[in-house]
C-alpha cells in the first residue's frame, strides 16, 4: 500500500472524514446492539419473573394438596407465552408436574435449582420458588427459548449494518462535496504555483476562492508573485544599466587608451627626434669651440679659453642628457624578447666598465655568482648598468667604497639587489626616487641627468616587477627589484616607484 | 398417583433428592389419618381468623375418637404462621379456645347439639361425617375412589367470620355457597 502520505490530498481529506465516520458510527453501532441485547435480556429476566410469580403463586395450594391436575392446569396456561418452552414443577422430594410445549424439548431436570436466572446457549432458565406462610414448598423451573431474542439480536444487527452503509453513502457524498472546498482551491494554487515555475510568467496571479487560510495562502503567494516580478524587473534594469555603464566605461577607457597611446607615441616620437635631432647642432656647436680652442689658442687670453672650456663642457653635458632621453625612449619602445640571462656576468661587465671608465677609483665590488634572470638581455643591461653606476656614483666620496650585488629568495619571491655604502638618500622624498627629472642630490654634490632611476623603474615595470629601495642619509642605499612578480610582504612600506606610468605591459 | 410426603422444614437453596425419594419411600403408604391430619394442618395456611392473635397457639381441637393420637407428637412440633399448632382433646377445655374444631365419626349422631352452640363463634369446624356441610359443618372430608379430597360450605365459614382463601376454594370439590 502506498504511504500515506504520497497520497493526494483528495484522498487524505476523504480517507479522514470517512475514517471518523465509520469509526463512530460502528462504535455507536456496537454500544446500540450490546445496549439492545443486554436490555432485552433484563426485560426477559422482568417478563418470565413476573410471569413464574403469578404461576407459583397460583400453584400454592395445588402443592400443598398434591393437585396434580390442578398444577398441569396451571402449568398449561403457559402456552400464552410463545417463548416459553417448558415449565416443571417440584416439590420438596422432586418433579410434581410438567408442560412441553414441544416434543423436542428436554424433559424436565430431576432436581431443580433455586434462585435460577440463567442464560445457556439456547434457552433462558428461571426458577421461582413456591413460598406459603414464608415456608418454601416447592419450586418452578420455566425454559424460555432464545430464538427470539436472537432473532431480535439479528435483526438489530442487520439494521445497524444497514445504517452504516447507508450513512457511509451519505458521508462519501458529503465529503466528496466538502472536500472540494479545500482540495479546489489547494489544487488550483499548485496548478498556478507549478505554471508560474514552468513557464517562468510571473504575471500570472492565483484566484482566491475562499477567506480561510488557503485564502490566505493565495494571498501570500500572490504578493510573493508581485515581489519576484518587481525584484526581476529591477534585476533586469538594473543589468541594463550596469551593461550601459560598462559600455561607456569601456567606451571611455578605449577612448583615453586611444588617447593615451596617440599621446604617448606622440611624446616619444617627439623625445626621440628631439633627442635626435639635437645632437647634430650640438656636435657642430662642440666642434666649432673646440676648432676655435685649437686653431686659435695663441690668441685667446686665459679668460677666453676658460670661456671655451665651459661651453664645450656644457655640449658634452647636454649630449649626455640627449644620450640617457634616448635610452629612456629606447627602453619603452622596443619590443621584449625573454631570454635565460646571466645575470651575474652581466654585473661583472657593467663594472668593469665603470672600472676601465674610472680607473683611480678603489671600489670593493661583491657580485654573487652564477645568478640567473628571465629577462630581456639589452633591457636588462641598461637597467644594470644604471643602478651600477647610480651606486659608483654616490659612493664616490666614500674612502673604502664598497658595492654588493645579488639575489635572495624572499617569501618565495626572488628579489635582486645593489647595495652601497655610499651616500644614501632622505626617507621623506624616496617617493620621487623613480619619477623623471627628479633629484634628491644637487649638481654640486652629485652630477646626473635624473632620468637613470626612472629608466630602471621603466625596464621593471615592462618586466612585470616591482622596484623599491631602502637606504638612511649617509648609511648607503639599497635598491631591489623583482622580474614577473610582486614584492615580497616584508617590503611594501619601502620606498618604491609608486607611479606606474610607464607599465606599458 | 404417588403420594408424598411434605417436609415442612424450610428448604433449601439445593433440594437433595435422595433425601426426598428416602421420605418418599418412607410414607408412600401414608393412612388416611395421616392425609387427613396433614390436610388439617395445611388448612390453617388458606384460612384467616378474625381479630387473631399473633403469638398464642393454634388449637386443634378433636371431638370423639381420635384419629390422629398417633400423629399428635408431630402435630404439636409444627407451627403455622408463626404459631405453635396444639393438639387438644374437646372435652378438655372450653371449645372458645379452639381455632379448629374436628369432630370424629365417632359423634356423628348428635355432632349437631355441638356445633350449635359455636354458631358466630370463629371456630373453623371440620368432620368426615358424610352431610356435615347440611348440618352447620364448614369443611367436610369426602373420599373419591382412594382419594381424600374436601368440601366447602362457604355459607358457615362466613357467618363464622372466617374468611377462606379462593386458592383453596379451587381445590375443593364442592362449594357451598
Amino acid at each position: 500500500m502506498l504511504n500515506f502520505n504520497d497520497r493526494p490530498i483528495r484522498s487524505k481529506l476523504m480517507a479522514l472524514i470517512m475514517f471518523s465516520v465509520l469509526a463512530s458510527i460502528i462504535l455507536l453501532g456496537a454500544v446500540f446492539v450490546t445496549y439492545e441485547f443486554f436490555s432485552q435480556r433484563h426485560n426477559m429476566e422482568q417478563e418470565y419473573s413476573t410471569t413464574a410469580k403469578i404461576i407459583a403463586d397460583r400453584s400454592q395450594a395445588a402443592m400443598l394438596f398434591q393437585d396434580i391436575p390442578g398444577l398441569e392446569e396451571n402449568l398449561s396456561s403457559l402456552r400464552v407465552k410463545k417463548d416459553i418452552l417448558a415449565g416443571c414443577l417440584y416439590d420438596t422430594s422432586g418433579l410434581l408436574a410438567y408442560f412441553k410445549v414441544r416434543e423436542s424439548v428436554d424433559n424436565c431436570p430431576e432436581s431443580p435449582t433455586l434462585g435460577l436466572r440463567a442464560f445457556e446457549a439456547e434457552q433462558y432458565l428461571h426458577s421461582e420458588p413456591i413460598e406459603v406462610d414464608d415456608e418454601a414448598v416447592g419450586v418452578l423451573l420455566i425454559r424460555v427459548s432464545l430464538e427470539q431474542l436472537y432473532r431480535q439480536l439479528v435483526f438489530y444487527v442487520a439494521m445497524v449494518l444497514l445504517f452504516i452503509l447507508l450513512i457511509s453513502g451519505l458521508a462519501f457524498l458529503l465529503s466528496r462535496y466538502l472536500q472540494e472546498y479545500i482540495a479546489r482551491p489547494l489544487l488550483s494554487l499548485t496548478g498556478t504555483a507549478n505554471e508560474v515555475a514552468t513557464t517562468q510568467n510571473y504575471d500570472l496571479t492565483a484566484t482566491r476562492e475562499s477567506s480561510d487560510e488557503i485564502g490566505e495562502l493565495v494571498d501570500a503567494f500572490n504578493s510573493m508573485l508581485v515581489t519576484i516580478k518587481a525584484q526581476n524587473a529591477r534585476i533586469v534594469q538594473n543589468s541594463a544599466e550596469l551593461d550601459l555603464k560598462v559600455k561607456e566605461r569601456t567606451q571611455a577607457l578605449a577612448k583615453s587608451n586611444r588617447e593615451l597611446g596617440v599621446a604617448n607615441k606622440e611624446l616619444e616620437a617627439f623625445s626621440y627626434s628631439v633627442s635626435h635631432d639635437l645632437r647634430s647642432p650640438l656636435r657642430a656647436i662642440d666642434g666649432f669651440t673646440r676648432a676655435l680652442e685649437e686653431d686659435y689658442a695663441d690668441q685667446l687670453d686665459d679668460l677666453a679659453s676658460s670661456y671655451i672650456q665651459r661651453a664645450r663642457s656644457a655640449a658634452q653635458k647636454m649630449g649626455e642628457l640627449i644620450s640617457t632621453l634616448l635610452q629612456l625612449s629606447r627602453v619603452t619602445r622596443k619590443e621584449l624578447e625573454i631570454e635565460d640571462v646571466d645575470f651575474s656576468a652581466l654585473a661583472q661587465t657593467a663594472c668593469q666598465n665603470l672600472r676601465n671608465e674610472y680607473p683611480q677609483r678603489e671600489v670593493e665590488l661583491d657580485i654573487l655568482a652564477g645568478v640567473r634572470a628571465q629577462a630581456d638581455v639589452f633591457l636588462l643591461e641598461v637597467a644594470v648598468d644604471n643602478l651600477l653606476s647610480n651606486a659608483w656614483k654616490y659612493s664616490s666620496n666614500e674612502e673604502k667604497a664598497r658595492i654588493e650585488i645579488g639575489c635572495r629568495e624572499e617569501r618565495g619571491v626572488r628579489v635582486y639587489y645593489i647595495r652601497d655604502n655610499g651616500a644614501g638618500f632622505d626617507k621623506t622624498y624616496a617617493g620621487d626616487l623613480f619619477t623623471a627629472f627628479k633629484r634628491l642630490h644637487s649638481d654640486e654634490e652629485f652630477e646626473g641627468t635624473g632620468i637613470g632611476l626612472a629608466t630602471v623603474a621603466r625596464v621593471v615595470h615592462r618586466h612585470h616587477g616591482d622596484i623599491w629601495a631602502t637606504s638612511e642619509v649617509g648609511e648607503g642605499a639599497c635598491f631591489y627589484f623583482t622580474l614577473n612578480q610582486r614584492r615580497p610582504d616584508n617590503h611594501l612600506s619601502d620606498a618604491q616607484s609608486n607611479s606606474r606610468e610607464f607599465n606599458s605591459g | 398417583m404417588p403420594r408424598r410426603f411434605l417436609s415442612l422444614r424450610a428448604i433449601g437453596y439445593v433440594v437433595c433428592l435422595a433425601v426426598g425419594l428416602g421420605l418418599s419411600a418412607a410414607v408412600s403408604a401414608r393412612s388416611e389419618s395421616e392425609i387427613k391430619a396433614f390436610y388439617l394442618f395445611n388448612f390453617i395456611k388458606f384460612i384467616t381468623w378474625p381479630d387473631e392473635p399473633t403469638s398464642a397457639d393454634i388449637n386443634i381441637c378433636v371431638a370423639g375418637e381420635n384419629p390422629f393420637s398417633s400423629l399428635e407428637d408431630k402435630l404439636n412440633s409444627l407451627t403455622a404462621r408463626s404459631r405453635k399448632i396444639q393438639m387438644l382433646n374437646a372435652e378438655d377445655g372450653p371449645l372458645s379456645e379452639c381455632s379448629i374444631l374436628f369432630i370424629s365419626e365417632s359423634e356423628s349422631n348428635f355432632y349437631e347439639t355441638l356445633i350449635e352452640p359455636l354458631n358466630g363463634f370463629p371456630i373453623l369446624t371440620i368432620s368426615d361425617i358424610d352431610g356435615f356441610m347440611e348440618h352447620g359443618g364448614m369443611i367436610g372430608f369426602i373420599k373419591v375412589g382412594n382419594v381424600v379430597r374436601f368440601e366447602i360450605s362457604l355459607k358457615n365459614t362466613r357467618a363464622a367470620g372466617l374468611e377462606i382463601s379462593a386458592k383453596l376454594l379451587e381445590l375443593a370439590i364442592r362449594v357451598e355457597q
